[in-house]
């Protein structure tokens, strides 16, 4: 076959192959990367040419992996650029001490115990043509790497930037970057002289080429950025003489004798951090490394990768040593370090599994290796285990040490609001608690038309009897987590710019002090929700009526997932008012009762509202069966209305329908009210579609705003200051 | 603590210092004391007076790859063999080794298993340095590289035949796989 039609279809099967893997991890809660990754391994021997030989080696024949090769070295140099591009100097603001002494001893005692490992497997892996040194100094590299990207984007993901543990995280990775950058090209020199002594002058004209670069390079690069800064805008021409400035820099370090990458990640390292030049840059760039060429490189490296050497139980014994060498010697070393600057244990632990993150970049170091022949197949297919292993246990790891109970939820701290949690040894985290006795989380997707969502979180919260407060929750969900904004400080931009949006709307709302809005990443928007209404003890979730976009049923989608996962009480809000500028009070308020206990919960609902406001009226219809009788109202609901105040009792109405299809009687009596409230219906949950047929009924022909109650707790907390 | 104090650079210096140190006596005793296996990563043309008959006639290609002392190779025909990935693998026990793997449809159909065993001969006429009832090769990887030997071969239906003498010559283009 012709070799660039087959190198074209394999280009086809690569990027299906990872978007679907990658998409499949992601689902699980790992990195994209991973996924990636995984799905070039599986196109390789290890999975695809072992289930279908003849058919992997047709497609994927020894002869097309040059071209692969080249599209992948392309990738590489412009996803190496764009790593030096997001490595920022103000990564280095959190705490450099602590992060100098913690990343220093992070990278030693890997190396360190590497080159101890070098004594044992050097003779068992490697062969003669390989110096024991660069041997050595290669496996040090290859175990004191810490994946600068892939950490940042879990930090974000984690919502962890703006803590302590994240800015200290994000510094001593990004000094580890750069340390163990200088290493590994410090092991391509000694392995390609095969002499320390050799090297010297490789490692001379390297540093010679980095001086000229962070002086004369940033000087003409500073020329760039305030050209760009005038002109406002990047040119095809500015950006074509960015790209032939950053293949010029890769042909250099080739020359030079260490490796094209190093060039190119100079070239991004030099570039002045003007945000929007570097924004700009990374858009226009990333789209295409990183959906068409990225996967060519980790399609070429899992072609490499063959599983299958390890055909014995001596070699997985191996691979676990060495696994377990990069994992004590990256986690032990960074949690002492850290430990012995102060800080505590969970901080600390949270950090070495953060710091044992490879990803990435351990692939890009192994490819190295194993193309310089200083790794043999067998050791490179171990590295990978391990590099994929570091990274999989990462975000588990640190949940478990750094569970998000931990991380302060709210983006404006006030003392009030922070979590009150207690550790497991029962000693208090926070010792300003104030009592919040009711709390609404208000999860709003577009800020600019949830007005009335937001004025009903108002109307059922404010109470002068019991403290309460609103936080609306926005939040920001990231279609892939390795794009430029995903990176901590463009995410916290992002952050800014919707609390702005948030604040702006809440501006425009009465009872500003009860609103404490939340702003986070999510990249799971419904689970992400769940997990926040858990930590925030949130009373109430308030929901916005959402329309779903591949199904008929009114609660189907996003808001479906929700309320299947939230572990509070909920409410869906279909807003009939068209007019977000009207101010709602909500004056007269129906709840129409079936008898279950999703409707108990809506007339809790509408009973606080009754409370809040006393020239409110409630009507409460019992929707009952012809053949019934007596009231249909549970004993505990007839109690509490006997138990109300005289004043707030006469200002309900209790009626009763005898039909077994109520809509046309509840229909006209909604055209007289403000709000109707029902339960969500006694078979939710039970079958699908997710509400019953009555409820379903009622969200269509209902006049007024409706508000849809399912219940969680079997324990009321709308009513407890009637106690 | 200020990061660039006196007694922070002595703290830094001391701790780089002592695992450049450490680093420096780990390599000089590997250097000195640890020896790898030779390389024997290559490319080598077989040659051999007597095969089986769908065998005869061809010129055939081992690829030998190498992982310390774990080897992996691949054997087709002399144009097609560097494009196989490997379907043998075996050890190399000081000089001594062995493969057994199988060899592709295309090279020999009805033949399912092939055993090489053997040893390793560095500068020294080609010799059989082991024999027993799987065969023996012996191997020059350096110049000028020679691979001398036996291999047994077993049908899908039968048990290993009588072993088969070969030699093989490393081919040019490959010397130099792992040296940089």
């Amino acid at each position: 076959m012709n070799p660039v039609v087959l190198t074209l279809i394999e280009v086809l099967i690569v990027i299906a192959g990872s978007r679907l893997v990658g998409w499949a991890f992601r689902s699980i809660g790992q990195p994209l990367v991973i996924g990636e990754i995984v799905a070039g391994i599986a196109l390789g021997p290890s999975l695809f040419g072992w289930l279908a030989p003849d058919l992997a080696e047709a497609l994927f024949p020894i002869t097309a992996i040059p071209f692969l090769n080249v599209l992948s070295q392309i990738g590489l140099i412009f996803f190496m650029f764009l790593i030096g591009l997001e490595l920022d100097p103000k990564y280095l603001q959190g705490n450099l001490k602590t992060a100098i002494v913690t990343s220093g001893v992070s990278i030693l005692v890997p190396f360190s115990l590497a080159g101890i490992l070098s004594l044992f497997i050097y003779p068992i892996v490697s062969n003669d043509s390989v110096s024991f040194t660069a041997f050595a100094l290669f496996l040090g590299a290859a175990m004191s790497i810490t994946a600068f990207p892939v950490l940042a984007r879990i930090i974000t993901e984690k919502n962890l930037q703006n803590t302590r543990l994240g800015t200290l995280a994000l510094t001593c990775a990004a000094v580890d970057d750069v340390t163990a950058w200088c290493l590994l090209a410090l092991a391509i020199a000694v392995t390609r002289t095969n002499s320390m002594v050799a090297a010297v002058p490789i490692i001379i004209y390297s540093v010679l080429y980095i001086g000229a670069m962070l002086t004369l390079g940033r000087w003409l690069l500073k020329i760039l950025s305030t050209y760009y800064d005038r002109t406002g805008k990047l040119s095809q021409l500015m950006l074509a003489g960015i790209y032939m400035a950053v293949v010029f820099s890769a042909l250099i370090t080739e020359w030079i004798g260490i490796h094209l990458i190093f060039g190119a990640f100079l070239l991004g390292a030099a570039m002045p951090k003007n945000p929007r030049l570097v924004r700009e840059i990374a858009e226009k760039t990333e789209d295409f490394v990183l959906i068409f060429l990225l996967p060519i490189f980790f399609a070429y490296s899992g072609l490499k990768t063959q599983i299958g050497l390890l055909n014995s139980l001596d070699l997985w014994l191996l691979c676990g040593v060495v696994l377990g060498v990069a994992v004590v010697g990256k986690y032990v070393g960074t949690y002492y370090a850290a430990r012995s600057c102060q800080i505590d244990k969970q901080e600390a632990s949270a950090l070495g599994w953060l710091m044992n993150t490879r990803g990435l970049t351990e692939l890009i170091v192994l490819n190295i290796g194993l193309e310089l022949g200083v790794i043999s197949p067998i050791l490179f297919t171990m590295l990978v285990i391990m590099a994929l292993v570091t990274t999989f246990m990462t975000s588990p790891l640190l949940e478990w040490t750094y569970p998000k109970k931990l991380i302060r939820l709210h983006s404006q701290p006030e003392p009030t609001l922070v979590v009150d949690d207690v550790h497991d040894s029962g000693i208090p985290l926070s010792t300003k608690i104030t009592q919040i006795d009711y709390r609404i989380l208000v999860p709003v997707a577009n800020p600019t038309t949830q007005k009335g969502l937001l004025q009903l979180a108002i109307s059922i919260a404010q109470n002068d009897r019991q403290s309460a407060i609103i936080n609306p929750l926005s939040l920001i969900e990231l279609e892939e987590d390795y794009l430029f904004q995903s990176t901590p400080f463009e995410a916290n931009r992002l952050i800014e710019s919707r609390l702005q949006k948030l604040n702006s709307l809440i501006d425009t709302l009465d009872s500003k002090e009860i609103f404490q809005p939340i702003v986070q990443i999510g990249y799971d928007v419904s689970h992400k929700t769940s997990v926040i209404a858990a930590l925030d003890r949130a009373n109430l979730v308030l929901l916005g009526w959402h329309r779903p976009t591949f199904t008929n049923n009114r609660l189907g989608g996003r808001v479906a997932q929700m309320l299947g996962n939230t572990p509070a009480d909920m409410a869906v809000f279909i807003d009939a008012n068209n007019d977000a500028s009207i101010s709602q009070s909500y004056q007269k308020l129906l709840v129409s009762y079936t008898a279950n206990n999703h409707d108990d919960l809506a007339v809790e609902i509408a009973l606080r509202m009754l409370c809040n406001d006393r020239h409110r009226q409630l009507e409460l219809i019992q929707i009952r069966s012809p053949d019934l009788k007596d009231s249909i109202l549970s004993a505990e609901l007839e109690s509490l209305l006997e138990s109300l105040p005289t004043e707030m009792r006469a200002r309900i109405k209790i009626s009763t329908i005898d039909t077994i299809d109520p809509i046309v009687e509840i229909e006209q009596i909604s055209r007289q009210v403000d709000l109707t409230i029902t339960g969500i219906g006694r078979t939710w949950g039970r079958r699908k579609p997710m509400l019953d047929n009555y409820t379903d009924r009622l969200a269509i022909h209902c006049v007024s705003s409706l508000l849809i109650a399912r219940r969680y707790s079997e324990f009321s907390s709308h009513l407890s200051f009637l106690n | 603590m200020n990061i660039f104090s006196v007694k922070s650079v002595i703290l830094y210096s001391l701790a780089i210092g002592s695992a450049i140190g450490f680093f420096q006596l780990v390599t000089s005793y590997g250097e000195a004391n640890i020896k790898a296996p030779r390389s024997v990563t290559g490319n080598y043309l077989i040659t051999a007076e007597k095969l089986p008959s769908c065998l005869q006639g061809k010129q055939l290609l081992l690829k030998l790859q190498q992982s310390g002392i774990y080897l992996n190779a691949s054997i087709g025909n002399e144009t097609t063999a560097k494009d196989h990935r490997p379907t043998f693998s075996g050890r190399l026990n000081q000089r001594q080794f062995n493969l057994i793997g199988i060899l592709p449809t295309n090279i020999c159909a009805q033949l399912s298993q092939l055993k090489i065993a053997g040893s390793l001969v560095d500068h020294l006429p080609p010799q059989i340095i082991k024999s027993n009832s799987s065969g023996a090769v012996a191997v020059v990887n350096k110049h000028p590289q020679k691979l001398q030997g036996q291999f047994q071969i077993a049908s899908k239906n039968s048990s290993y035949t009588t072993p088969f003498e070969f030699t093989g010559i490393i081919q040019p283009s490959t010397q130099s796989v792992q040296s940089h």
